[in-house]
């Protein structure tokens, strides 16, 4: 009964979840009722100073967008040079929570959108600010989400400051992660960004996860010991963004230059 | 004359409203102290109606119990049905207590379905059994009068053998 993991049981656990669906909705009912309330309730002058506010940020990003498109291209160009591959342009689905805890032990969130919309486990899931986790159990309706802070999780970072590569691990805390493999001789300060790295095919490379906040070297211990704080704060929104990276790289550009450069002596951090 | 309805409606209904309220979004703290609403829920009718509730409704509830939270599969359904069998086992002698003398049996039988609960989820992975975990044990034979209070009134409301 136990051992049945595989995919046999697949069909029949899609089938029950249509069962237990109404369950998820009734719950998840009195704060959609209350979104909804607070959202006809609130005044006229609010409303369009959000829309003002709303605005100026997009002209703002907009703005960003301009340069970063240059950005793009000339690094997909200067890739080619290196006759390495470059993916780009991750697409985007948005979800929302259902707010219910289904498990207190672990950290785990629902989706409202599942297999039907072609989400995959293994999907990884941000918000507005950084990386949130990682699609693990996807049914037709909905589909549940490990966090980068359960215990059961490790995600590949490197830090954005000096492209050292560790590995982060949930702790079981909200919003806080371990690192745990870090030897004494790193090159870290509190405070630093880490990013995803992109190793192990996962997580797309280079959204933000988790600044460092504790430093601590442990005597006799052949690992620093040191904590990170995520950037994403799952508690603050309900919209979620999930990321389709499975995708294929970008064919190289036909060769135009007859003697290649040479290669820079430093590593080259291309994307798997 | 009120519209009485079957017994299995009663009980259906009440085990997925327990299911529900076992899922609300509470604080972290909290929501592992709760007591197992479903699961008291269970080894009520177990004890009051023994010749309609035993170990396959058990197992069934369990089951719903699994693809709901998107646990292992079977493992509440395991944990259900033995609790099940242990209050279905123990209905004759239970049925003639006082209340508070069915809250310690009860505790008892929490106590062995959260080992249970802990040696499943030791073998899936990291789990760690803070005291809370054990709480909720204790508050779940806290909760049981309560529970079997509403039950009755509402077993009487419908006359349910």
């Amino acid at each position: 009964m136990l051992a049945r993991q595989t995919n046999q049981l697949q069909r029949f656990t899609q089938a029950l979840s249509y069962a237990v669906h109404p369950i998820l909705v009734l719950v998840d009912t009195p704060s959609q009722i209350y979104d909804w309330l607070s959202e006809n309730i609130s005044s006229r002058s609010a409303l369009l100073e959000e829309n003002k506010k709303l605005n100026t940020e997009s002209l703002l990003l907009k703005a960003k967008l301009q340069k970063l498109d240059v950005i793009e291209k000339e690094n997909i160009r200067l890739h080619s040079l290196l006759e390495s591959s470059f993916t780009l342009g991750e697409q985007f689905i948005a979800a929302s929570l259902i707010r219910v805890k289904l498990d207190p032990f672990s950290h785990m969130v629902t989706a409202d959108k599942g297999s039907r919309y072609k989400i995959y486990p293994g999907q990884a899931v941000l918000n507005a600010d950084g990386v949130i986790g990682q699609v693990t159990k996807v049914l037709p309706l909905t589909a549940s989400i490990i966090l980068i802070t359960d215990p059961n999780h490790a995600i590949p970072v490197e830090i954005s400051r000096t492209g050292l590569r560790t590995i982060a691990t949930g702790s079981g805390h909200a919003n806080q992660l371990n690192l745990p493999y870090l030897p004494h001789n790193a090159d870290i300060v509190k405070g630093d960004l880490l990013i995803t790295s992109g190793l192990g095919g996962l997580y797309p490379r280079g959204y933000p996860v988790a600044h460092v906040s504790t430093l601590t070297p442990a005597v006799g211990q052949a690992f620093m010991y040191a904590q990170a704080n995520t950037v994403a704060k799952i508690e603050s929104s309900r919209e979620l963004l999930l990321v389709w990276s499975q995708q294929q790289p970008i064919p190289l550009l036909p060769k135009n230059i007859e003697e290649p450069l040479a290669k820079p002596n430093k590593e080259t951090n291309n994307a798997p | 004359m009120l519209l009485r309805p079957s017994e299995t409606a009663v009980i259906v209904t009440s085990l997925f409203f327990s299911m529900s309220l076992s899922i609300v979004a509470l604080p972290d703290q909290v929501s592992q102290a709760m007591p197992n609403l479903t699961l008291l829920t269970l080894i009520y009718w177990c004890i009051s109606l023994p010749h309609k509730v035993s170990v396959g409704t058990g197992w069934l509830t369990g089951l719903f119990v699994d693809i709901l939270t998107g646990s292992l599969m079977g493992q509440n359904a395991l944990i259900f049905s033995l609790t099940a069998y242990l209050s279905h086992h123990a209905y004759p002698r239970l049925k003639h207590y006082t209340l508070w003398q069915q809250s310690a049996f009860i505790l008892f039988f929490l106590i062995t379905s959260q080992l249970f609960t802990l040696w499943l989820r030791k073998l899936g992975g990291h789990f760690e059994a803070t005291y809370l975990f054990w709480i909720s044990t204790l508050s779940g034979a806290l909760f049981w009068p309560i529970l079997s209070t509403t039950l009755s009134f509402i077993r009487r409301h419908y006359r349910l053998a």
